[in-house]
């Protein structure tokens, strides 16, 4: 019995002793190991010598898209566009290809030099869709995307997983820094945490090949305000809308 | 041997959790819905950071005369507004209600910058500066509910009956199975941590150290358990020193 106590005490006390010196190597070296938990969601591609150009998110996109239209004279600007959200039916906003389409146009791109490619769902995966569709129409072209850099390596695997490997060849990501926040210091802010705590949310989604169902019903306007109300409990009437 | 039982315990666990993920995973993402509507109010309050849905829930209960006024909190600077890419999001949150049918004197800007549910619940206590007998209606996701009703439990204590929370009316993703849709499983799995970051922030002492507390203990007898499990019997221990 004694002997079996002699036995026990001196491993929970290793265990203690290792169990401090993870946490006090974790606290020395928390800014190289933070900087490489970031690093692993970043998936730059080479920049190619010529290719149409796309953008879908990140910080600056808009200004690296012109600069791209600029520096290639025979790219395309694609644009997806997506099922309106409620927000841009009713005109309270603009979605983000007709505000992309709007910065083209006042920095004076010509019309043919511009492609609106029509995303049918609402889904993450909508411009990697639209993608397909314009590679096989056009099987000379190669498609530089503009997003997000911690949502590169979600979007790289992505179109691996949704497009043939040729087309998936045909496209190269650049990555953006977001101006508040970057690999060596996202956790100093509430932002970066966030954008990399989604990044991996989204990643770990993908490699267990969960699929994403589409949205209940995309109510409009007026569907959707009866709903809420209805969701309230008894039900209440809604004036209407004096256009 | 103990080491594949326990392993094998795991697994049984998992695959067990696994059969029956249609029964335990949906009241995780209802445990954060407290919606609790008490209407008619003076204010409905909608959060930012949903302008497809909030907005429009607001005006709802303008139109069918279930509350009076609109607050809206005003948004920090990000840098796509700074580069006059979009415009501020309060803007188009007054754009939306106003579109829906909301008089521009039924809308009040609220003072202040809106960074995080703590400061907005802070912003929207300026109410009862002016109207202590006041009644707000908070308009928010329905994850987010239980956020800020912990919120207002703590910073307006003294209002706490005066204040509602009522969670939107859901269709971007089916809350019977979040953990299949991108957008469901980011928005519930960022709300508990999001939570549990509340906690550690935003708690009183005595709190933070009742819990801490209760998982220390629990972490002591749980440990002591195993070891008496896994200790020789006394009978047994005596036989074998009699052998």
């Amino acid at each position: 019995m004694n002997d079996n106590k002699a036995t026990k005490f001196p491993r929970t006390g290793k265990i203690l002793i290792g169990l401090f010196c993870i946490g006090f190597i974790l606290l020395v070296l928390r800014r190289p190991i933070l900087t490489t938990i970031a690093s692993a969601l970043v998936r730059p591609d080479g920049v190619p010598i010529s290719a149409d150009i796309m953008a879908i998110g990140g910080d600056g996109a808009s200004k690296e898209m012109l600069a791209w239209l600029q520096e290639h004279e025979d790219a395309k600007l694609l644009l997806v566009r997506t099922p309106d959200p409620r927000v841009v039916q009713i005109g309270a906003s603009v979605s983000d290809a007709q505000r992309r389409l709007a910065i083209s146009k006042s920095a004076g791109v010509p019309e043919d030099r511009i492609e609106i490619l029509i995303g049918k769902t609402m889904r993450a995966q909508r411009p990697v869709q639209a993608m397909q569709t314009w590679l096989s129409q056009h099987p000379e072209r190669r498609i530089h995307v503009l997003c997000d850099q911690f949502q590169s390596r979600g979007l790289r695997r992505a179109v691996n997983r949704t497009l043939r490997p040729e087309h998936a060849a045909r496209i190269t990501l650049a990555p953006l820094i977001d101006r508040r926040h970057a690999v060596d210091d996202w956790w100093t802010t509430r932002l970066g945490v966030r954008a990399v705590l989604d990044a991996y949310l989204g990643l770990t989604r993908s490699l267990l090949g969960w699929g994403s169902p589409e949205p209940p019903r995309y109510l409009t306007p007026d569907q959707y305000e009866q709903a809420f109300l209805d969701s309230l409990g008894p039900s209440f009437s809604l004036q209407p809308v004096r256009k | 041997m103990r080491g594949r039982r326990v392993l094998g315990g795991l697994l049984a666990l998992a695959v067990l959790m696994y059969l029956a993920r249609f029964a335990w995973l949906p009241p995780i993402a209802a445990w954060l819905n407290v919606s609790d509507p008490q209407l008619p109010v003076d204010f409905v309050v909608p959060l930012p950071g949903g302008n497809d849905d909030r907005p429009f829930a607001a005006a709802a209960l303008i139109r069918s005369g279930l509350a009076a006024e609109v607050g809206v909190l005003v948004n920090e600077l990000t840098p796509h507004v700074a580069d006059g890419l979009v415009r501020p999001m309060h803007e188009v949150t007054r754009e939306v209600l106003m579109r829906r049918g909301v008089s521009a004197e039924a809308i009040l800007m609220l003072e202040g910058t809106s960074n995080s549910t703590f400061s907005d619940i802070q912003i929207i206590g300026q109410l009862f500066a002016k109207q202590p007998n006041a009644t707000i209606a908070i308009v928010t996701a329905p994850s987010h509910t239980r956020r800020v009703r912990w919120s207002v439990d703590r910073i307006l204590p003294g209002y706490r009956d005066q204040v509602c929370v009522i969670a939107t009316f859901n269709d971007s993703f089916d809350e019977q199975i979040w953990w299949r849709s991108d957008q469901g499983l980011q928005v519930i799995l960022s709300e508990y941590l999001k939570l549990i970051f509340y906690w550690l922030a935003y708690s009183s002492s005595i709190q933070r150290a009742v819990v801490v507390g209760t998982i220390l203990v629990t972490m002591v007898l749980a440990w002591l358990a195993f070891h008496r499990q896994s200790r020789p019997s006394t009978s047994a221990a005596q036989a074998a020193d009699l052998a």
